[in-house]
């Protein structure tokens, strides 16, 4: 009786932090332009505040480049509904946010969407050259991608649509 | 005037532009005696100390050195413990200092001395405008403060100014790069003890910084040394015992203040700073000051 049950906490484990992997490993790093960072002494309280986000593992802060680069914790994902306020909180304004996001590119009510199995969020994608190279990669499937590229705070429309939109720099399909 | 009136008076008129200072010098970020509208980092929530010596040793009459028969010096040794705390997502920042004081006093014929605590500090800090850019900030705060009757004002020399005391700041500061600027108001209203009313005061500060080392900072935390060229001055209204206005008190100082700060870490910075009048206009005969020096540490414990 006692090895059925290990068994089945044990296939409860693998199950859990597959489930785990598949659904929040889709922010794996942010570089967030910091406005107002002229003084690195600063920086104490902006380092603090950024490593409390959740799925934050190891922040740098770029001074004379004012960015804050973000990596996420294994098999976590960085919630990026924080970080905005986190930068505000710490005594600065944020500026432009580029994200290296894992999912996959899904359509939703007639617009272009990129999502995560399991998860909630998603971003919708803006039109440009490189969505229609990775467009013609895919041809229709819906294999997992990774993409570096812009976001911006837009609050768009749409059922379940993520404040902020997506812009493609570059795109690896995994 | 008796030489005991005119060094009590000197020594109140010291303690007095040490109060009117507590704010620049005591509690501000880089720079180093001058206030800084940023509240962050090192200039937000943490404790301070700093050491500043005053010495007093020259006798002015209407601003031109004369001959002192008494050979008074009046030495004071401030350490400032400031305890500073931010809210509000670093917007407000309210702040106690508890200056530690030993004042020195000596003549030919009498030397005294007291040792313990002056009068103590609370204010609020409030940033009133913002705007940053990448690699620069222009930003202004707002000071406004109260000054307790908590030193000794009948120790011979006193530590404290017997009376409650208020002061108003604004201050402006821009950093691009390496180089910040910083301009600072303070107006001290001082009310009466007993029969003897201090003057109020004004105190103007203008700093120059530039940091020397490195040329380019690249990763959070590096070691940094800041270089800064500074203005201070203060204008002091006369006294007034029993509502009569004293002649040999009052008077513009204003002083050049170079100084070196060197960050090491996350957590903590040291500082020195030497201060040498180059206006010095006590009305009538008065004590003036030689010198000013500062060495201070700052640590992040929150």
């Amino acid at each position: 009786m006692f090895k059925k049950i290990s068994i089945f906490f044990l296939g409860m484990m693998f199950f859990g932090f597959g489930f785990l992997d598949s659904s929040q490993a889709q922010v794996e790093k942010i570089e967030i332009g910091i406005d107002g960072l002229a003084c690195p002494f600063c920086a104490y309280g902006l380092e603090k505040k950024l490593k409390k986000i959740k799925g934050v593992g190891e922040v740098k802060i770029y001074v004379d480049k004012g960015v804050a680069i973000l990596k996420h914790k294994k098999e976590q994902s960085i919630m990026i509904d924080e970080l905005e306020s986190a930068v505000q909180d710490a005594g600065f304004t944020p500026g432009e946010i580029k994200a290296t996001v894992v999912g996959k590119v899904t359509q939703r009510d007639g617009t272009l969407v990129f999502s995560t199995t399991g998860s909630d969020v998603m971003f919708m994608i803006n039109e440009n050259d490189e969505l229609q190279k990775l467009r013609s990669e895919l041809k229709g499937t819906e294999k997992q991608v990774r993409i570096t590229g812009r976001l911006v705070h837009e609050n768009p429309e749409g059922h379940h649509a993520h404040p902020y939109t997506l812009t493609i720099e570059k795109f690896e399909v995994i | 005037m008796t030489k005991e009136c005119r060094i009590l008076f000197g020594v109140l008129v010291v303690l007095a532009s040490l109060w009117g200072k507590q704010q620049e010098v005591f509690a501000q970020g880089p720079p180093i005696n001058t206030d800084t509208p940023i509240l962050l980092g090192l200039d937000g929530s943490g404790i301070r100390t700093f050491g500043r010596i005053i010495y007093r040793g020259t006798l002015l009459q209407d601003g031109s050195e004369i001959d002192d028969p008494t050979d008074s010096r009046i030495r004071i040794w401030a350490s400032p413990v400031v305890i500073p705390y931010n809210l509000f997502s670093d917007k407000l920042q309210v702040r106690l200092i508890v200056p530690f004081l030993n004042v020195d006093v000596s003549s030919n014929n009498a030397d005294n001395s007291s040792t313990g605590i002056g009068d103590l500090d609370f204010s609020a800090k409030y940033e009133v405008f913002r705007r940053d850019a990448k690699n620069q900030t222009f930003r202004v705060a707002s000071r406004i403060g109260i000054r307790l009757p908590t030193g000794d004002e009948d120790d011979m020399p006193p530590l404290g100014s017997g009376s409650t005391n208020y002061y108003f700041t604004t201050v402006a500061g821009f950093i691009k790069n390496r180089i910040g600027i910083y301009l600072e108001g303070i107006y001290n209203l001082n009310t009466s003890n007993g029969t003897l009313d201090l003057g109020n005061s004004f105190n103007y500060n203008l700093a120059f910084g530039y940091r020397l080392l490195p040329k380019v900072y690249e990763t959070y935390p590096s070691p940094q040394l800041n270089g800064f060229l500074e203005v201070n001055g203060t204008t002091v209204n006369k006294n007034s015992l029993d509502e009569q206005s004293l002649q040999n008190s009052g008077g513009t100082t204003v002083f050049l203040s170079p100084g070196i700060q060197y960050i090491g870490g996350r957590r903590w910075l040291i500082e020195a700073s030497f201060q040498y009048p180059i206006v010095n206009e006590p009305n009538g005969t008065q004590l003036a000051t030689d010198w000013t020096v500062s060495l201070g540490t700052r640590i992040l414990i929150f």
